[in-house]
């Protein structure tokens, strides 16, 4: 049996040439597919020297070693019409459940806040009256507005 | 006389005639939505700057006319307290086509038992206008008096004033409208009327928003951290050489309080410590800097513990530290002098589990402020806290900020670029690998004992280091797997 097939072999040269093309091809995808599936390893080796202690580790000078981050706060007043006294309330600003600030604020009036604030805040509250607005912080700036979205009452 | 006295009697008539506050709309901001954030409201009517306009660059133009029914285009004012005389508007239509076009006023009672935000009661129409026929495109300038029955009452109204028609598709233009008035609506509570405050010590912050209602020179409390939670500065001690980076050295902390007025200046900084630990063979002191404060606009500080240091540290007559550029607050200037080492073998206090736990010492220190300072002016990024180490050496300039925290006028230059310090005159107190002295816990943090280094107590922390705070920024938490407890210290 094995004779007769060595000798279709022989005689069929370029069917053995085609058989090694495929064999090369089935091991260039596993290849590709294993060192694709290394790449994610790779990347996330190049952020980080993998230091094991503080005598090893190596940082980024721009680091500041604090558990907070800076966040400006950007809060754009609305104008007041014509004979119209702005009005004046409590603003306050807070994270979760934390209170960052608390002033006495005209509607009118542009305001911005620098806040240190813990690191791990992601939205800040605003608070004036019964104004109450919420936002993500952003590349550490925060905008609100006193401006409504236009709705028809109906 | 006589005549003198008429002149002056007709002068104050005008004069009051002229003052009587009017609630006025003339479209000319543009933008709807700054007026509906006054607590003007809209429906089916807009700005528009067609040709048709009427006055200046904007008039309201209403939505074609096809309705009888007054909710289909309107518009309507803040709350208002009528005063007397006339409502004033000039209007057009737009082209000559239709069969009605008409505009009603009509008032609206306000009525607190409303199970709604708005609180409006019932509708009254007081006047109607019909456009005469035939149409015509010419302004019109209307004068309606304000009803009797709603003139100087001392009650929120509103006006509303509505556009239908019938027939044709031409459109209703409104401009200039002025009502005798004055403007009653809050639009920081839901646009309701102005409600009477109660505010007790007049500061014009009401009682139920100000911290100190009995107190018209106080009115917030701004604390950093927060309100809830105390914030951890814990440092190294062996600036400008590496230490062991155990971070217990000296363990503080912190809650700052910028009590400001009703003119958001500051009162006074109330800062609250909680001392907690030093494993340090050496004496330290601790303070902190206000950036850009001038010491001069500081009044008498109170609450610090000063006095300890073989005068090593000199003080202004209000209690700050002399010869600064910046108000520079020493909250205590030797630590083992209030937090005595209990001995029996181990090291510092509140380091090592097996030695006897010494009380936390809580400090309240107040800075009066005697010059007006906003509190945008000094915000929180510039408290600039350090610690001065080694006081026993007879030297004050060995002072160890935060990483890139600006050292005060009384550090010692020399020591900048020395042993494990690469300071370059923008980055402060990091080595060559940027590695610290001291670090600034915002959540609070518990410290690692005597000797141990804090990654061995914190198993991410060197990740969110290396990752520069992206990665586990809760590293301090006490998570599964973040801690190694017995290399934390506790009570």
């Amino acid at each position: 049996m094995a004779y007769r097939l060595i000798v279709v072999l022989k005689i069929n040269s370029s069917l053995k040439y085609q058989i090694m093309k495929k064999l090369f091809q089935i091991v260039l995808i596993i290849m590709t597919v294993t060192l694709w599936s290394c790449q994610d390893e790779l990347d996330i080796q190049t952020t980080s020297n993998g230091a094991k202690d503080m005598s090893a580790l190596k940082v980024s000078p721009d680091f500041d070693w604090s558990t907070s981050k800076t966040v400006e706060i950007t809060i754009t007043g609305l104008p007041t019409l014509e004979n119209v006294e702005a009005v004046k309330s409590t603003l306050s600003i807070k994270g979760q459940d934390k209170l960052f600030y608390s002033g006495f604020h005209a509607i009118n009036e542009n305001l911005t806040l620098v806040l240190v604030v813990p690191s791990n805040e992601t939205n800040i509250q605003l608070k004036f009256g019964s104004i109450e607005k919420e936002a993500t912080i952003e590349n550490n700036k925060v905008s609100f507005t006193f401006i409504p979205t236009i709705t028809d009452e109906n | 006389m006589w005549n003198k006295s008429i002149l002056v009697i007709a002068s104050l008539m005008i004069f009051s005639f002229s003052t009587q506050a009017t609630v006025n709309l003339n479209c000319e901001s543009g933008n709807r939505s700054i007026e509906q954030g006054n607590c003007w409201n809209f429906a089916g009517i807009a700005y528009s700057n067609v040709e048709f306009r009427i006055s200046g660059f904007w008039s309201l133009r209403s939505n074609q006319l096809t309705s009888l029914a007054n909710a289909a285009s309107w518009s309507k004012t803040p709350w208002i307290k009528p005063g007397t005389g006339n409502i004033t508007l000039k209007t057009r239509l737009e082209n000559d086509g239709g069969t009605i076009r008409t505009i009603t006023f009509s008032y609206i009672t306000y009525d607190a038992t409303q199970n709604n935000v708005i609180k409006e009661g019932e509708s009254t129409v007081f006047y109607t206008y019909n456009f005469p026929k035939p149409f015509d495109i010419w302004i019109k300038d209307l004068s309606i008096p304000l009803p009797s029955a709603i003139a100087n009452a001392n009650q929120a109204y509103k006006i509303v004033i509505t556009c239908v028609g019938s027939g044709g598709t031409s459109r209703i233009f409104l401009d200039d409208i002025v009502i005798p008035g004055e403007y009653w609506s809050d639009p920081s509570n839901n646009c309701l009327p102005l409600a009477i405050i109660i505010d007790t010590d007049k500061d014009g912050v009401q009682d139920a928003d100000d911290a100190y209602p009995n107190d018209a020179a106080r009115a917030y409390n701004n604390y950093y951290p927060s309100d809830k939670v105390f914030g951890t500065l814990a440092f190294e001690d062996t600036w400008p050489g590496k230490g062991d980076y155990d971070m217990n050295d000296v363990v503080v902390d912190y809650k700052m309080n910028r009590v400001t007025n009703a003119e958001n200046n500051i009162v006074e900084v109330v800062a609250n410590f909680v001392v907690r630990a030093s494993g340090a063979n050496h004496k330290n002191a601790f303070g902190f800097q206000l950036n850009g404060i001038s010491p001069d606009a500081i009044g008498v500080v109170k609450g610090n513990k000063s006095g300890f240091s073989d005068g090593l540290f000199k003080y202004k007559s209000n209690g700050l530290e002399d010869n600064q550029e910046f108000a520079n607050c020493i909250v205590f200037d030797n630590f083992f002098s209030f937090m005595k080492p209990p001995g029996g073998g181990t090291i510092g206090v509140n380091v090592d589990k097996a030695g006897k736990f010494v009380p936390y010492v809580e400090m309240t220190v107040t800075l009066p402020f005697a010059k007006k300072i906003s509190i945008n002016e000094l915000t929180t990024d510039k408290f600039n806290f350090y610690i001065v180490s080694d006081i026993a050496s007879g030297k004050r300039g060995r002072e160890i900020h935060l990483a890139d925290g600006v050292p005060t006028s009384l550090v010692n230059q020399e020591l900048f670029g020395t042993y494990d310090d690469r300071s370059t005159g923008s980055h402060y107190y990091r080595t060559i690998n940027n590695l610290p002295w001291a670090i600034n816990v915002l959540q609070g943090f518990e410290y690692p004992i005597e000797k141990v280094s804090i990654e061995k107590g914190y198993n991410h922390f060197i990740k969110w280091a290396e990752s520069s705070g992206e990665q586990y920024k809760n590293w301090f938490e006490n998570g599964q797997g973040f801690r190694n407890p017995e290399n934390i210290y506790s009570r």
